[in-house]
């Protein structure tokens, strides 16, 4: 009674546990190509109909449910009596034979297993049971003949051992049927019902390892693989703890509560089983890498690249071997971004790299070996890594993003101090070159000696102002310029024109922005001297106030009222130019000041900082001279 | 007038003496022009060409005090000779007298430059007609210039008293008073000056915080300003230090309410 309980509960289980296999088996190959895969389907759709029927003639008479029925039973054993017709024949279809041998040995399989079919459905009819003992025998027989068959065709070729462990396989399947061949008496042991009734199970597995292996381990292998071991730990608690309690101590209370402790504990081993089986799938059975490490390497790698290209190959050499792909290849993508970060069809993948900004990166995942598909942890994974991926190439864009503006800026300002130096030279240009060129025109008349001096004057002049690229000069050489430019203006106004000139000599070091002073000299000429009838005196004065220089230049012509100043400076001629360039050198808003009394002149007065370190090296060179 | 031996007659003006003297010396050169005089400045040119009524003046366009804008302004129109500026760089004065056909010559100058500038003055001067042609024309030109805004604001006003020429300092101007194309200056010591100019651009080389228009024809000063008066019809009326009345036109009474009469 108790191996019969056993041998039902096997049954159940195990008819079950088929027709979900085969269920997904067929699913699996519906949604991989049924067009071009026949077989397969066929494969899948006896191995149902096996389970399916087997789970109708036996367990739902060992449920009680209904009486046994021969002919349901009959086309139950049929339906595994041509499985491994077709297995041959997809076997036949991948190994290497002659077109003849094909087709005999096709037509051999299919003709046992039609011949089974056929004593099956007349033994149902005729005596009420089913299989025949005669087709099993038959089969087995045959079969076992075809294998040998195999055997000795496909000896060296290098898909041979898959074929023949799948013929092996189901040639086992039909071959255990004998094993239970007395179960109808009900009195098998259930290791003999698992053997005999369920070898159908290892074959839809072995075909679904062979074929479908990355494709289902993952949504089938895992779940199937943790559903099969709960289904061994119900059935081992059932045997081994279960009845021999009952035997013992039926129906008392410490045996009900061990029956919930059981109960409760194999609810509890579920998720376990559940980890258990990834892992062994992941593992062992699709020797997949750790995604996790991996991750956590990308991350590691990213982080030294410096390119987007760099970090995009990164990924690709990362993610080839995880994936068993043949090739990543990535390119540029302007399209907008898809609705996912991974799409995939059957044998090939597609991966953006969501950056912030335009370009996108795609990455092709081509010829996936072994069939395979991305499972949804790969996807997982592969979204992961392009988000790291995405962030990286974000983070390099803005780093150069800001290299680059740094550079641009640093540009600008260095086009800028040009163009200012520029526009300096310019303004020092037009009316007094023709001016001086006058005076020089006069000279030669008159003076041709002080004409030739004017004129090297005037071209050295002319020489300091337009190589003034340099940013900085030292006052020193400030002054040799202004000295060759009041020699000529002297030699234009004579003696309506004095200059003096108080610059100690030790502050004659110090460097300043570059045309600094001689624009205010030129200023005090301009509207100090040759707008007075009488000429007037022109000061150019230096002095250090702790750390920072003075500079005045005082003129004593006609000078200005405060509105007639603000009109001038507001229109932007003269100093309004030195005075931009000084207010960025010495962060100060006010480093140009000009006071002007009408009738009694005007002083202007730049304020420059001056660096501690050029104070004491001022310091030093004072006392040692 | 007496010409001899039918030479033009030129005088010359400019503060610098090389440029004056490198002039000087390439108009001896021409046997046909009679050099009458040199100016080192533009109130000496202003009497140096009433003295001789040359035919031609040679004007340094920068000159301190009077420039030579400024020797035009002050010049008789009947005493008015041909004008030639002279100039080192200065756009707006160039544009301006090539718009208005006035001669004018760059430094350093050029002899060729320069007989291109007699020979035009002799062509011109064998036509009557064209003389006050040409009066009218540098008048425009410094019109012109003054507009495009080139120049500074007048600290002084340079006038005509009898044969000299005086300085006046704007700030010592208490009304200005058009009357054809005549301007009266009054001072606060109570003289009267009259200078040549348009109302316009003289209003437009003073300090619009320091003057006011009353009208089209009246500039004051406003810190000379007694009092003003509201008359019937929302116009003013103006009374000065000195207690002279100057009635505000519509527009400007209008102005002067909304800059000066609001606090």
């Amino acid at each position: 009674m108790i191996a019969s309980t056993a041998a039902s509960l096997v049954n159940l289980l195990g008819f079950i546990t088929g027709v979900v296999l085969y269920v997904m088996l067929l699913w699996m190959v519906l949604s991989a190509r049924p067009e071009s895969n026949r077989l397969a389907l066929l494969t899948g759709l006896l191995g149902f109909a096996w389970n399916a029927g087997g789970f109708g003639g036996y367990g739902m008479v060992n449920l009680g449910f209904t009486q046994s029925a021969p002919v349901l039973l009959a086309a139950a054993f049929s339906s595994l009596g041509f499985l491994p017709a077709v297995v041959v024949h997809s076997a036949l279809r991948t190994a290497e034979v002659t077109r003849v041998q094909y087709l005999v040995l096709a037509a051999i399989a299919y003709a046992m297993s039609g011949i089974a079919t056929i004593m099956n459905m007349y033994t149902a009819i005729t005596a009420g049971t089913a299989p025949s003992q005669a087709a099993l025998i038959g089969l087995t027989a045959g079969f076992g003949f075809l294998l040998v068959a195999l055997l000795v065709l496909t000896r060296g070729q290098v898909k041979r051992g898959r074929v023949l462990s799948v013929v092996a396989m189901s040639v086992f399947a039909v071959s255990a049927l004998h094993l239970s061949s007395n179960h109808l008496s009900g009195e098998d042991t259930w290791w003999m019902e698992l053997a005999g009734h369920h070898a159908s199970l290892p074959l839809a597995l072995l075909i679904l390892y062979q074929d479908f292996r990355f494709a289902l381990a993952d949504i089938f292998l895992k779940r199937a693989l943790a559903f099969i071991l709960l289904a061994g730990l119900i059935f081992g608690m059932f045997v081994f703890g279960v009845t021999p309690l009952l035997a013992a101590n039926p129906a008392s209370e410490r045996s009900t509560a061990v029956l919930l402790a059981l109960w409760v504990s194999t609810a509890l081993a579920y998720p376990f089983l559940r980890r258990a089986a990834a892992l062994f799938v992941d593992k062992i059975v699709l020797t997949r890498v750790d995604y996790a490490e991996l991750i956590s390497t990308l991350s590691r790698t990213l982080d030294r690249c410096e390119t987007p290209e760099a970090a995009l190959d990164e990924m690709a050499r990362a993610l080839a071997p995880a994936l068993s792909a043949k090739s990543i290849e990535w390119s540029e993508s302007s399209e907008d971004g898809p609705p996912s970060w991974v799409q995939q069809d059957r044998r090939s993948a597609r991966v953006t790299v969501l950056t912030t900004d335009k370009p996108h990166y795609l990455f092709s995942i081509t010829e996936l070996s072994g069939g395979r598909r991305l499972l949804s942890d790969d996807i997982a994974m592969l979204e992961h890594a392009a988000l790291l991926v995405a962030r990286r190439i974000d983070a390099v864009r803005a780093m150069r993003e800001r290299y680059q503006r740094d550079i641009q800026e640093q540009e600008m300002r260095k086009l800028a101090a040009e163009a200012e130096l520029r526009a300096l030279r310019a303004q020092v240009n037009p009316h007094f070159l023709f001016n001086a060129l006058t005076t020089i025109g006069y000279l030669i008349q008159t003076a041709p000696e002080r004409a030739l001096g004017t004129l090297m004057r005037l071209s050295g002049l002319l020489r300091g102002v337009l190589r003034a690229s340099e940013e900085f000069v030292t006052i020193g050489e400030e002054l040799d310029l202004i000295e060759a430019y009041l020699d000529i203006e002297r030699a234009r106004f004579e003696d309506r024109l004095r200059v003096y000139i108080d610059v100690p000599r030790q502050l004659r070091r110090i460097r300043i922005p570059a045309l600094a002073i001689q624009p205010l000299v030129e200023n005090a000429i301009k509207h100090g001297i040759s707008e007075s009838l009488a000429g007037g005196d022109v000061r150019i004065s230096a002095r250090l106030l702790q750390n920072e220089l003075l500079i005045s230049v005082i003129d004593t012509g006609p000078g200005v009222t405060e509105s007639s100043l603000q009109r001038r400076r507001s229109r932007g001629v003269g100093l309004s130019n030195v005075e931009q360039r000084l207010r960025r050198y010495s962060n100060t808003e006010t480093p140009l000041v000009i006071r002007s009394t009408p009738g009694a002149g005007t002083t202007v007065e730049i304020r420059l900082p001056v660096q501690a370190g050029e104070i004491a090296s001022l310091a030093v060179s004072a006392k040692s001279s | 007038m007496s010409r001899s031996a039918d030479k033009l007659r030129v005088v010359i003006a400019d503060d610098e003496r090389p440029a004056r003297s490198f002039l000087a010396a390439i108009l001896r050169t021409f046997s046909d022009v009679e050099l009458l005089g040199e100016a080192v400045n533009g109130m000496e040119a202003v009497t140096l060409i009433e003295s001789k009524q040359p035919d031609l003046a040679l004007l340094d366009l920068q000159m301190p005090e009077v420039d030579g804008l400024g020797v035009v302004r002050l010049l008789k129109k009947n005493r008015m000779p041909l004008v030639a500026f002279v100039t080192a760089y200065d756009e707006y004065a160039v544009r301006a007298f090539e718009v208005n056909a006035v001669d004018y010559i760059l430094k350093p100058v050029e002899a060729a430059r320069l007989r291109q500038t007699i020979d035009r003055a002799r062509e011109r001067l064998e036509r009557e007609e064209y003389k006050s042609e040409a009066v009218e024309r540098v008048r425009a030109a410094v019109s012109d210039y003054e507009a495009a805004g080139g120049r500074p604001l007048l600290e002084r006003i340079p006038v005509r008293r009898h044969d000299e020429i005086v300085l006046v300092p704007v700030s010592q101007i208490v009304s200005i008073v058009a009357e054809g194309e005549l301007l009266h200056l009054r001072t606060g010591t109570n003289e009267t000056h009259t200078i040549s100019y348009r109302l316009r651009d003289l209003a437009a080389r003073l300090e619009p915080t320091r003057f006011v228009r009353l009208s089209r024809g009246a500039i004051v000063n406003i810190d000379m300003i007694r009092r003003i008066i509201r008359m019937p019809g929302g116009l003013f009326t103006v009374v000065l230090n000195d207690d002279r009345e100057f009635p505000v036109s519509r527009l400007q009474s209008r102005l002067l309410r909304d800059q000066l009469l609001r606090l």
